[in-house]
């Protein structure tokens, strides 16, 4: 897979912003949109990013905590608990025997584990099984980002700790959520089944717009 | 502005921001912070509003969100109603309800007609004759009701939120307030919201006279503003409590789902109307109005009025007329001793005649009806009736009303709190609070400045103790001392009929009686045959004086005679608000941007949207549907199927798990091999079909329906827990994209994007293999639901648009087209592929559905086995069978649902109709009598025009029986 050939399911509602393309693993990442500079301050006030293109990859099994540490990764103790796994990935616990491990924008950690998982072969015998994973990644950031998430959940982040995973419906759709705080700035992670990604994208949007927030790229969240 | 005062303080108007408005088409002037009454008023304007069912003229009566009568409209928005909409720049107005203006409201005339228009007359009067009523009911429609609704305005989505707090507290009077504070200096995270545009609550106005209420407020605010934990949200009504301390905050623009840890109600009172001849005039208005006028917007309510009372606060509202400027001529207290407290000698002092034991017993109104000429008083005897002959006239153009008090408990009822009537307050007092939810104030029966402050405080203190952030000792709470602050029955007969109880929808006095007297003796009753309370106040005004009514009626107490069950809203709220934004979630597939960009029509399939067909210029949909199966039977077709439910099944027990879930045998299955499925329920009906690839020995991967997907999952995560069987269930739905690549060509258009063996020895038909398809990891199974040769090719998902251009590109040369949902439907049925939820019903089992061939033979057990075995014993009901319509076609042909007859008899029902077919002739699906499938027989459908057309039940399937096309 040399190629372009993943897409991000909002891939075609960013390419009519016009961004700076760059690239994570096989697939196109808006970097940002104009002015660095200006996206970035506007990521302080209400940012909107796709962040779909690092890979992700889904472990289940009973042995699949054991295998993970097998390979260096120390899996998180308690269901729900996400700890970082390389540069700028994370790993979470999303089940007793369950784990979703993605990338960061300059991380390879995900694609290494998946090509040792190919070799290591999954099956009952093996005791681990892999699960498609190719939600949709988006980052909610800024000062404003609470008044936006009360718009589309019921749920009060201002009490959402950070490190911990939550899963929960934005406007009428299935998500998880993390709080990941980048430099001081509130920022929420949202995977969402990549199917509803444009519907959510969209409603998003529309709501950040009204709030003064805007679409922003990834460099905003990226540390390097 | 001939009757706006000199500077009051406190006022809420800003005298530096003069607004210009238009009433009627008329412009008028008010400043900033004025309300549209108000405004009017200031500007001498009394007539603001006509009555629901008389058209009487209405102006001001509570000037607290409950005025009803005074309802606008502008270009955008109805029922706006004017005590409470803010003057603008540029706003105009005109009233709502009205034939020909304001002043001259045609309807107008309706009133000379009220003694043919009692409670409940268009249910005497227009039942028969039976065939007229749609047009008196058409008649009525058109005259009755208020504002209307301009449906082709644009809709505005507005936002809807969450919000949370420990504790909500509903008003920010003195009580709401101190409690506020309280408790948020306990740490609690407190929530104030005040219904009207500023806070303070009745220390704004009610309070006025002196410093006191001022400087109370002054500083309650500065407390609560140093607190960060405390927010206090003006113009935002607690509209509703619901379950789990859920409250409906509405402003002026959105809705908010608030949650609370605890409420505490301080919403105060609403003050009460007395019941007396022309009591709805222009200029007959609540005591509290009065004080609203002139604290909060300076406007000197009346030139010369009489106060009708029953307690302190009147003479607290005579001497804020007297101090305004007012001619007050009298007040008039209904108590036989009168006041016997310092305001009492205050009134005396300032000059004011007080007439004790009296009551006004008419309203005389001025020339047209549109205002107050004379105040008519009469002694009332020691039971409080009117004393017959005596009468006493005194010229006035206002009558303040201040009788008595409700408590605004609407929240607390539907927070499932129970109220008792008190005879010590002569109002309903707290008897029973649920948890976690709190009262203060005059709601809870307090009514001193001093102890509405306390008891706010308790209230808070207790709601801090409730949610353990508060461990020291709370207060006792405060018991009102002295008279009762309200009258126990304010309600005069006159001879005349307009004793209006209430003024939503124009009850008089009279129809109590009346509907009393037909038997509706009790209040929910009386309440339906009355209309007493259902208008858009929700009785505010009326319910306290209906209930008195009938309980002097049946001789009962208040307590034996109840009250009415409180709903939300509080006060009305825009249906643009309750909409609020549109959330439909719609599930798209990757390819989805390809399909629009190449002409796809798209239909909703479950919450997905997919192709239904592609656009052809110069043909029509049914035409490009028939050229899309054609291009597949001849050359090859590629259709998007990511919508297909995508589950794997893992683990030692996984066949085990399949073969209960399925009726069919998957034990023995050889990996790299796909098998039909068929789900049934317990009963034995059909819920789900799909294929079920073998990947490896413990590892499944199946596919559904695309409707169906999400309840079959459900229920495999469900029964894998009850077997209690070591199996993983993973849904890969949204994970991957799926498309079928079918035709006599698609093994030669495929070949070269993969590192897969097509020959037909590698990889026959009902095989599957894994390896890649344009680079990318892929699962391809060979299935013919279109009757062709053809692969399914299962990516994942965020690839799956590359793979789709890369066969489109490969597939040029061979003709390839892409084919929609429609074009499926027809290959599928001529090839006599039935569609579980189009072909079955919720009643369908596999033997009526003609699939039990898919019922595995000598299983121990599968979902709906019992029930199978049962039914199988029995005579079966009806069969699915093919049906055809022969060559030239029977002229109009049935639709799906369609019925057949044998005589007056239904026989069957049409489940799937294609009214052009490649094979040139109309084919079907249909439900027959089971004596009637056998092939070559003639049924009988009614069609859409009732005239029954002839089809002749044809072997299935339709298309290639021999399975030469697909192997």
């Amino acid at each position: 897979m040399d190629k372009h050939t993943g897409r991000s399911p909002i891939h075609h509602l960013l390419e009519a912003l016009d961004p700076q393309w760059g690239l994570a693993g096989c697939t196109p990442v808006a970097l940002h949109f104009g002015d660095p500079d200006a996206e970035a301050k506007a990521a302080r006030t209400l940012g909107l990013c796709d962040a779909s293109g690092p890979a992700k990859l889904g472990v289940r099994g009973e042995k699949a905590a054991g295998w993970l540490k097998d390979h260096g990764v120390e899996a998180p103790e308690e269901i729900y608990e996400v700890r970082s796994l390389g540069a700028d990935g994370i790993l979470a616990r999303i089940g007793s025997n369950e784990f979703l491990l993605e990338d960061g924008l300059k991380g390879e950690s995900v694609v290494a584990l998946s090509e040792q998982l190919r070799s290591t072969g999954e099956g009952s015998r093996s005791g681990i099984y892999r699960v498609e994973r190719q939600e949709a990644t988006l980052l909610l950031s800024g000062a404003r980002v609470l008044e936006l998430l009360a718009q589309v959940c019921g749920l009060d982040f201002s009490e959402m700790v950070a490190g911990r995973l939550s899963y929960t419906r934005f406007a009428g759709v299935s998500v998880g959520v993390m709080l990941c705080p980048v430099a001081g700035l509130p920022v929420y992670r949202v995977w969402v089944d990549s199917t509803y990604a444009g519907y959510l994208w969209e409603n998003l949007r529309q709501i950040s717009a009204e709030l003064g927030g805007r679409v922003v790229g990834v460099s905003c969240f990226s540390s390097g | 502005m001939k009757s706006r005062l000199p500077l009051q303080q406190g006022e809420w108007i800003d005298r530096s921001r003069p607004v210009e408005f238009r009433f009627e088409g008329r412009a008028f002037h008010g400043y900033s912070g004025d309300v549209l009454s108000s405004a009017l008023w200031a500007n001498q304007v009394r007539l603001l509003g006509r009555s629901f069912k008389y058209h009487r003229p209405r102006g001001i009566y509570s000037l607290a969100n409950h005025d009803v009568n005074v309802m606008v409209e502008d270009s955008r928005s109805t029922n706006l109603r004017g005590d409470v909409l803010p003057i603008t720049e540029g706003l105009d107005v005109r009233a709502v309800n009205t034939v020909g203006g304001l002043k001259h409201d045609a309807l107008s005339i309706t009133e000379s007609f009220s003694a043919f228009l009692p409670v409940g007359f268009y249910y005497k009067a227009f039942h028969t004759p039976r065939k007229l009523f749609p047009f008196y009911e058409n008649q009525m429609r058109k005259v009755a009701g208020l504002g209307k609704i301009h449906p082709g305005k644009a809709v505005t989505p507005t936002a809807k939120d969450y919000a949370f707090c420990d504790l909500l507290v509903v008003g920010s009077g003195p009580a709401g307030l101190s409690g506020a504070i309280a408790a948020a200096e306990c740490g609690l995270r407190v929530v104030v919201v005040e219904e009207a545009a500023r806070p303070g609550g009745s220390l704004a106005w009610q309070w006025g006279r002196g410093a006191e209420g001022r400087e109370h407020l002054q500083g309650l605010l500065e407390r609560a503003s140093a607190l960060r934990n405390l927010e206090l949200r003006c113009a935002t009504q607690a509209a509703g409590c619901y379950a789990d301390r859920w409250v409906a905050l509405v402003d002026g623009t959105h809705l908010s789902k608030l949650r609370t840890r605890a409420m505490l109600v301080a919403s105060g009172c609403i003050e009460q109307p007395a019941v007396f001849q022309n009591n709805d005039l222009p200029g007959v208005l609540l005591g509290s109005a009065a004080q609203r006028l002139i604290r909060l917007y300076a406007v000197k309510p009346f030139d010369r009025c009489v106060v009708l009372g029953a307690g302190s606060e009147a003479y607290r509202v005579a001497l804020d007329l007297d101090e305004a400027g007012v001619d007050v001529g009298a007040l008039v207290d209904l108590r036989p001793r009168g006041e016997t407290t310092e305001l009492g000698r205050s009134v005396r002092d300032a000059g004011i005649e007080v007439r004790e034991g009296h009551t006004v017993l008419e309203a005389i109104p001025a020339r047209g009806g549109r205002g107050v000429k004379a105040a008519l008083l009469c002694p009332l005897d020691e039971k409080g009736r009117p004393v017959a002959g005596s009468r006493i006239e005194i010229p006035c153009d206002g009558i303040a009303v201040s009788v008595g008090w409700a408590p605004t408990g609407d929240l607390l009822y539907q927070a499932g709190a129970r109220f008792t009537y008190a005879e010590a307050v002569e109002q309903f007092v707290l008897e029973r609070l649920p948890d976690c939810v709190f009262a203060a104030g005059r709601v809870n029966g307090v009514f001193s400045l001093e102890d509405q402050l306390a008891d706010g405080r308790r209230a808070g203190l207790e709601a801090a103790k409730s949610l353990g952030c508060f461990d020291g000792p709370v207060p006792e709470a405060i018991v009102h001392r002295g008279p009762p602050p309200s009258h126990p029955y304010p309600i005069f007969e006159h001879k005349g009929k307009k004793n209006f109880v209430d003024l939503d929808e124009d009850l008089h006095l009279a129809d109590f009686f009346n509907a009393h007297q037909e038997g509706y003796d009790n209040v929910e009753l009386l309440k339906r045959y009355t209309t007493v309370g259902m208008g858009p106040s929700q009785g505010k005004l009326s319910n306290m004086n209906a209930v008195r009514i009938l309980a002097r009626l049946n001789g009962k107490s208040i307590n034996e005679t109840g009250t009415t069950t409180s709903r939300p809203f509080h006060h009305p709220v825009s249906l643009e608000i309750l909409a609020g934004r549109r959330f439909h979630p719609l599930r798209r597939t990757p390819i989805d941007r390809w399909h629009a960009t190449a002409g796809a029509e798209f239909i909703h399939v479950g919450s997905w949207l997919r192709p239904e067909y592609y656009r052809v210029q110069g043909r029509d949909r049914d035409e490009a549907i028939l050229q899309e199966a054609r291009n597949v039977r001849q050359r090859v077709g590629l259709i998007d199927v990511g919508t297909l439910g995508k589950i794997r099944v893992c683990g030692p027990d996984a066949a085990t798990f399949l073969e209960r879930m399925y009726t069919g045998r998957f034990t023995r299955q050889p990996v790299g091999k796909v098998r039909y499925g068929v789900a049934c329920d317990e009963t034995g009906v059909i819920i789900e079909d799909g294929v079920i690839v073998r990947l490896a020995e413990d590892q499944f991967y199946l596919t559904t329906t695309t409707s169906g997907a999400a309840a079959f999952f459900r229920e495999m995560q469900r029964w894998a827990l009850i077997w209690n069987l070591q199996v993983e269930c993973i849904d890969a739905t949204g994970h991957l994209g799926a498309m079928n690549v079918a035709g006599q060509q698609c093994r030669e258009l495929l070949a070269p994007l993969t590192d897969i063996d097509l020959s037909v020895d590698a990889f026959p038909y009902v095989g599957a293999r894994q390896g890649r398809v344009a680079g990318v990891p892929a699962t391809v199974l060979r299935v013919g639901f279109v009757g062709e040769l053809g692969y399914e090719i299962h990516v994942p998902v965020t690839q799956a648009l590359h793979v789709w251009e890369s066969l489109m590109e490969a597939g040029r040369s061979f003709g390839i087209r892409p084919f929609g949902v429609e074009a499926q439907r027809l290959l599928r049925l001529e090839k006599g592929h039935l569609i579980v939820s189009q072909d079955t019903d919720a009643l369908t089992t596999p033997y009526e559905a003609d699939v039990a061939w898919a019922i595995g033979k000598n299983k121990p057990f599968f979902l709906g086995q019992r029930s199978l075995r049962i039914l199988h014993e029995q005579p079966a009901l009806r069969r699915l069978v093919g049906i055809s319509f022969g060559k030239s076609g029977p002229g109009e042909l049935p639709e799906e649902c369609h019925l057949m007859f044998d005589g007056d008899e239904i026989i069957g029902r049409v489940t799937s109709i294609a009214k052009r077919s490649t094979l040139g002739y109309p084919i079907g699906l249909a439900y027959v009598r089971p004596d009637l499938a056998e092939v070559g027989t003639k049924v009988r459908v009614r069609v859409e025009s009732g005239d029954l057309v002839e089809a002749t039940v044809t072997a299935l399937p339709f298309y290639d029986p021999e399975n030469s096309r697909q192997t």
